[in-house]
């Protein structure tokens, strides 16, 4: 399976596929329009962040913050930001990051 | 969401900055805080150190070890001057002591227990918690504590002594120089050194170094170099007396020497730093402990009783064996300095041990809700900040009023040592009734017998240093702990109240109708920025409110307020004859609100100075209105604040005689 490289989040662009490595900074749970619930994380790197949306979901396990995860999937864009919706996720290692 | 956007506008968004991009610049306590403890760590790097048995002895044993520094000569104190008995008292000095090592013995057994029941996180607050209940707890908790407290006054004050035994000159300064000490510690516990083992390594070592080589060096000489002398003492007066020994005395003595025991609940208390397999490591390097602690105490009442030493205010015991032992040559003069060098890092380090498990056991009385929230939280370098400064200033008051004296603290200590070491034998020996693991029998026996021996010296202890001042640590405990039983039932109603039926509030319908009040003192800057953001919030009514305190001002604002057409916010001047505008104020907003239906937002421009001393050149009218209004239900005060200083202004020429305000 020919995966794509991690790219720096500061350069990823609408509708564009692609496989990040972040951590997650901050989190946001609400009912989506017609009740269904919805977990955005906003996941950063050193060079910019974007937000991962969850549909259907109230948490998952190992998503919490300061997390680090990979993602991967299509940018789009909700409520003006770059987003990812559903997007496969890997969780990776602990570890602390300096900055 | 917006609708609508092109393809081509979305094709520019930008990821979001990596971090929030906000050009405020930290406030200057902050940056202070940052010089002096460094850098602020993050939660993930709370430190996970796991020490090995060499290292965690160490870091436990230093305040265990530390007493032996004193406890021979609190009971010879006892016995020379309390009981004036002469040299009678060498007599006993070895009796008392192999006494108090059998209490020592049966602790070791005891927690040797505690540290397989409880590996994760043991001490005697969780482990009379689990099996006797809160209230118990407290009391183990509290006692636990102000030994803790005392722990610092009398190591310090201890270290200080073995400093003055060597340079009198520092005799007169020592409170100065104790309280430094619990400064440097603070700060080093602030800046998170607590578990750093290696500061720790060395002077334990060198002090279990000094000792046995002071011990052995007197064994030596005794056995093959010819005997003993007697040290001549600074009061013969004290040999002479001839007072006969009682039973009283001796135990009195012996509640002395208890002081030896502080400090074996160390390593139990910190079970879960050892590197695994836990306990088995803890156990293990309790014994080592306890076999190092029994060998030095052993060995420094065998010196003083052989060579009859006199503690004497100036001199302690071990600085005096010290000399005699090493006489008077440069070499002995090298070890007799070498050996009151370590006692007095050994005491200080040992301080430190109290400034570890003081803010860790403060925290668990916090989060069952007995003891200020503040204490949970970790600061800027993830130590319990509060429960460390707390510790500092809780432990420099008895160094200042005992005058850094040793023998006047002793009294207070130890018995709250002791009666937390019996309520948790007392709860382990419950949890074995309760449990009934295998073995339970034996257990029950190991932890009944040291409930019950620490509880006998907890007793006698309590009665006979009772007059020298356990009497205040019997007063203060039972008074602390109501104290403490009364901050949790305010604690507890205070969350009821919060939690009950959060969610139906939370849900309930929200006012009809939103009516926006700004007050006004005149019309610049600050209240101009109020109007705006009133007006952003779309109330269905707004207005302006202007307190007349004097209606000569209150007549020329209304007029200016005309007169800039300023007339699409109503302006309302309210008298005030009486001057009190915060009263007014609650007047104007509780009629606003009167109906029930409107939910009132209260908008004060307060004015932000640059420099912290402006605030001294202006009353707080702002901050008094906002208090008083909270009182009407309904009613929501927000300041706008509008900061001086921060726009330039066109310099003007300001006219001599209105530099009034």
């Amino acid at each position: 399976m020919g995966r794509v490289v991690a790219k720096p989040i500061g350069e990823c662009r609408w509708r564009e596929r692609v496989r990040v490595v972040g951590r997650i900074r901050a989190m946001r749970v609400q009912p989506w329009e017609g009740g269904v619930a919805t977990l955005e994380v906003t996941v950063v790197d050193e060079t910019g962040g974007l937000v991962a949306i969850f549909m259907g979901r109230q948490s998952l396990a190992g998503v919490r913050l300061g997390a680090h995860v990979e993602l991967e999937g299509m940018v789009v864009e909700a409520r003006g930001q770059l987003a990812i919706m559903n997007p496969e996720y890997t969780l990776l290692p602990h570890q602390s990051t300096p900055h | 969401m917006p609708s609508g956007s092109l393809a081509q506008d979305r094709s520019t968004i930008q990821p979001l900055p990596p971090t929030p991009k906000v050009a405020i610049p930290e406030s200057k306590g902050f940056r202070v805080k940052s010089k002096i403890l460094g850098k602020a760590l993050d939660n993930d790097q709370l430190a996970h150190e796991r020490l090995g048995k060499p290292t965690a002895l160490a870091v436990f044993a230093s305040d265990a070890l530390s007493s032996t520094a004193y406890a021979s000569e609190e009971i010879l104190r006892t016995l020379l001057f309390v009981g004036a008995i002469g040299t009678l008292a060498f007599t006993y000095l070895m009796p008392i002591t192999i006494a108090l090592i059998v209490v020592l013995v049966i602790l070791v057994f005891s927690y040797r227990q505690t540290i397989k029941a409880y590996p994760s996180a043991g001490g005697a607050y969780i482990v009379t918690k689990d099996n006797l209940g809160l209230l118990p707890a407290q009391v183990a908790g509290v006692a636990l504590l102000t030994d803790y407290i005392l722990t610092v006054a009398v190591s310090v004050s201890a270290g200080v002594a073995a400093l003055y035994s060597a340079v009198p000159s520092v005799y007169p300064y020592r409170v100065p120089v104790a309280l430094s000490f619990i400064a440097i510690i603070a700060v080093g516990n602030l800046r998170g050194v607590k578990e750093s083992g290696k500061i720790f390594a060395v002077p334990t070592y060198l002090f279990i170094i000094s000792m046995f080589l002071m011990i052995l060096t007197g064994v030596y000489k005794a056995v093959f170099g010819g005997g003993l002398a007697h040290v001549v003492p600074t009061h013969p007066a004290a040999l002479q007396a001839t007072g006969a020994a009682s039973i009283v005395l001796i135990l009195h003595a012996f509640a002395s020497g208890g002081a030896a025991m502080t400090g074996v609940e160390a390593i139990s208390n910190g079970v879960p730093a050892f590197k695994p397999v836990e306990w088995k490591h803890a156990r293990e390097t309790l014994v080592v402990m306890a076999l190092l602690l029994g060998f030095m105490f052993l060995g420094i009442s065998w010196l003083a009783a052989k060579m009859q030493i006199v503690p004497s205010d100036t001199k302690t015991v071990i600085s005096q064996a010290a000399q005699a032992v090493y006489g008077s040559g440069a070499l002995g003069h090298a070890l007799f300095w070498f050996t009151q060098a370590a006692t007095m890092l050994i005491l200080v380090l040992a301080a430190n041990t109290s400034f570890a498990d003081f803010p860790r056991l403060a925290s668990f009385h916090a989060n069952d809700a007995f003891m200020p929230k503040q204490l949970t939280k970790r600061g800027h370098r993830l130590v319990f900040s509060n429960g460390i400064i707390a510790l500092a200033i809780a432990g420099a008051i008895p160094v200042i009023i005992f005058q850094a004296d040793v023998t006047r603290l002793i009294p207070l200590y130890a018995i709250g040592v002791f009666t937390s070491f019996t309520l948790s034998q007392a709860g382990m020996a419950k949890k074995h009734v309760k449990d009934k693991e295998s073995g339970w029998r034996t257990g029950l026996f190991v932890n009944g017998l040291g409930a019950f021996t620490t509880g006998l010296v907890t007793v006698v202890i309590g009665v006979f240093k009772f007059q020298g001042g356990a009497w205040f640590i019997m007063v203060l405990v039972p008074v602390m702990v109501f104290g403490l039983v009364r901050l949790n039932h305010a604690y507890e109603s205070e969350k009821v109240e919060l939690e009950h039926e959060a969610r139906e509030a939370a849900e309930a319908p929200i006012l009809r109708y939103h009516s926006v009040i700004v007050l006004i003192e005149r019309l610049d800057q600050s209240s101009a920025r109020a109007i705006q953001y009133a007006r952003t919030l779309t109330p269905d009514t707004l207005k302006a409110v202007h307190i007349a305190t004097d209606e000569d001002a209150a007549a020329e604002l209304a007029e200016e307020w005309t007169r800039l057409g300023l007339a699409r916010v109503p302006l309302e001047v309210v008298e005030c004859p009486d001057r009190r505008i915060s009263r007014c104020a609650l007047e104007v907003v509780a009629e606003a609100a009167a109906d029930g239906s409107t939910e009132v937002s209260v908008l004060i421009p307060r004015r932000e100075y640059p420099r912290f001393w402006h605030r001294f050149l202006h009353d707080h009218t702002a901050d008094a209105i906002a208090k008083t209004l909270s009182n009407v239900p309904h009613a929501n005060v927000t300041f706008v604040p509008y900061h001086l200083g921060a726009k330039p202004v066109a310099t003007v020429e300001l006219p001599v005689g209105n530099i009034a305000e």
